[in-house]
């Protein structure tokens, strides 16, 4: 870090060159005649000074009755940049581009939320997603190899779009009564797209090599993600750690492993309609007991080197199974731990960097990742209504108040061989720590790349 | 009993906008003219100053060297963000004289930190202009260049990244 009385000096000196250039340039022609209308608003502008505190007042009523007349309006004609304007940001057609920028004041609208088409054109499949600040862009492909994309873009004075407007013709459209613009390819290496300002004051973007009904059609269908079911035990028996997570038409195995290399899975299929979820446990009678209040099966080994399952339904209709050479306790101690959790993951890591353990009970959740089997980086969040505390070693660090994206943080400069960490409460009052071997900006920018998960698979 | 202590004003108060007015005003309009190439749009750049100059009377000083270069600072970025809002021009390579300029005040020389500073986006120079020099607070600095205070927070550590970067890229130590 730069030592504040340095940069006080530099500022000082750079300011004072560039303002000198500056005047210099312009040179001195003596006074200015100005135009009547400014003058005129200039005196206006005297009298606010005059008066700070009338003034205020004043914009504080427009604000009221303004947003009187906008919860008593019907709805009200408008040109479409207009009503673009009112919700922040700016749509214009400038040539060869389409261009966005943002406008207004911020409000956090939808700032946590995550959007999909619910409906794609036939034989495509989601293929990966980037996120890049308030930026996300998901693509999907199907088996020709051509490419759909969504993208969105949440409330960011500092974004700019530019959509290339060359090769399409461009037509006024609607997307579920958001005025919408239609970029309509004339050219086969080119694709359609369609753009929006929508929910949440967010401009979306779709595009592909589809037809504009196709297109329009995925258009109408983006809403917001709903939370997703993602659950976990919270106790296992000591020793145990999360090593990976597969999704699958069965639901979503999550694979346990203590030092011995003995294995311990939990796998859950939310919406299951009351089916056998898992296959060959319906082949032998199971013994009928309780999870919680939900009826259960249990599938004793005859063996005590055989594996041991546990199947039940909760009022959800989200079914449940733990299997694993565990006695009738443990499968019952943590299929009664098992509760619905919210995952949350860097979405950027340094190159190489992988997650490699999962570590979590109900008060804390612990990631270790790594590159090449050698653990570098650790992050860990907590609920705020849990008994966990954070304690970080501050003997042995400096602190420096920070901003991880728009929330207060703490960033630790160890003055030893540790790396640096950041804390800070997030989403949820979710309070979230990252420590890890590495410079300060890589790990403020994982740390700023920090997302709540939508889908509940990983492996190393 | 709050509003009128708040109302009562002193006549160096009441008059500091008035100064100000006349002292920066031809220079202001000057610089704005210079990129924005008419009268009209300049006049707006210049109302659009003193506006947040109104508005914020309070914790501005009296006419002086260290005001006027405030005056510009908020003056070049008002300009930028009128070029950005109307989109007919790309924001940055109007003022490309400026932009030479900067680049070889840019050089490493004598002092590599300036040069650095120089060498930042606008905003981000801004800002740190504001905080370090006039020593504003992010929200003063917020009103001041008519953002958020949400996008001032950003921007100054957007700023300071970025600044540690080019000084360790220009062979600086920290």
């Amino acid at each position: 870090m730069i030592p504040e009385e340095r940069l006080c000096a530099a500022a000082a000196g750079s300011c004072e060159a560039y303002v000198s250039y500056l005047e210099r340039e312009v040179g001195e022609d003596g006074p200015w005649e100005f135009s009547a209308a400014f003058e005129k608003k200039i005196a206006r502008l005297k009298r606010r000074a005059d008066h700070p505190v009338f003034y205020p007042a004043l914009r504080r009523i427009a604000a009221v009755l303004l947003a009187l007349l906008a919860v008593g309006a019907a709805w009200i004609a408008m040109d479409k940049s207009v009503r673009a304007g009112l919700f922040g940001w700016i749509g214009e057609d400038t040539g060869p581009y389409f261009h966005y920028h943002y406008e207004g004041k911020i409000t956090g609208s939808a700032e946590s939320a995550e959007f999909r088409p619910a409906w794609l054109p036939e034989g495509y499949g989601e293929s990966g997603i980037t996120y890049f600040d308030t930026k996300t862009t998901v693509k999907y492909t199907n088996e020709q190899g051509r490419l759909l994309r969504f993208s969105y873009q949440k409330q960011d004075e500092d974004m700019e779009w530019a959509l290339s407007t060359v090769g399409t013709e461009l037509y006024e459209t609607e997307v579920n009564g958001y005025p919408a613009t239609l970029l309509h390819s004339v050219t086969e290496t080119v694709a359609s797209a369609v753009t929006w300002v929508g929910e949440g004051d967010v401009v979306f973007f779709v595009s592909g090599f589809v037809s504009d009904e196709e297109l329009l059609r995925m258009a109408e269908s983006a809403a917001p993600l709903e939370k997703p079911v993602i659950c976990r035990p919270m106790w296992l028996p000591k020793g145990f750690e999360e090593r990976n997570v597969t999704a699958g038409e069965d639901g979503i195995s999550v694979t346990f492993l203590n030092r011995e290399g003995a294995a311990l899975t939990f796998d859950y299929l939310p919406h299951s309609g009351g089916r056998a979820a898992f296959p060959g446990e319906t082949d032998s009678a199971g013994e009928e007991t309780l999870v919680g209040d939900a009826p259960a099966l249990l599938f004793l080994p005859e063996s005590g080197d055989a594996a041991g399952s546990i199947l039940w339904t909760d009022g959800a209709d989200t079914a449940f199974r733990v299997s694993g050479c565990l006695s009738e306790e443990e499968l019952l101690r943590i299929a009664e731990s098992v509760r619905q959790v919210s995952v949350y993951r860097p979405t950027w890591l340094p190159e190489g960097c992988k997650p490699m353990i999962v570590l979590q009970n109900e008060y804390r959740t612990i990631v270790r990742f790594g590159v090449d089997g050698e653990g570098s980086l650790l992050f860990s969040y907590m609920p705020a209504s849990g008994d966990a505390h954070l304690f970080v070693d501050i003997e042995n660090a400096e602190t420096r108040d920070i901003f991880v994206n728009q929330f207060p943080a703490v960033l630790y400069v160890p003055t030893n061989d540790d790396g640096p960490g950041i804390s800070w409460t997030g989403e949820d009052e979710m309070l979230f720590f990252l420590t890890g071997h590495m410079g300060e900006h890589e790990l403020l920018r994982i740390a700023e790349s920090v997302r709540l998960m939508y889908y509940d698979a990983w492996e190393y | 009993m709050l509003i009128y202590l708040q109302m009562i004003e002193t006549e160096e108060d009441k008059s500091k906008f008035e100064q100000l007015y006349l002292e920066y005003r031809s220079l202001l309009m000057r610089l704005a003219c210079r990129r924005l190439g008419n009268n009209p749009d300049a006049e707006d750049a210049v109302h659009k100053v003193y506006v947040r100059l109104a508005e914020k009377i309070r914790i501005i000083e009296p006419v002086g060297p260290k005001t006027k270069k405030l005056l510009v600072v908020m003056l070049e970025n008002t300009v930028t963000d009128m070029l950005r809002e109307r989109s007919r021009h790309p924001a940055f390579g109007l003022d490309e004289e400026a932009e030479e300029w900067r680049a070889d005040a840019a050089s490493p020389g004598e002092n590599l930190l300036e040069a650095c500073i120089l060498r930042l986006p606008e905003k981000q120079r801004a800002v740190i202009w504001l905080k370090y020099v006039f020593g504003y607070s992010l929200r003063e600095i917020a009103s001041l260049l008519g953002m958020s205070l949400a996008a001032a927070q950003k921007t100054d550590q957007r700023a300071k990244q970025k600044l540690e970067e080019l000084y360790l890229e220009g062979g600086g130590d920290l």
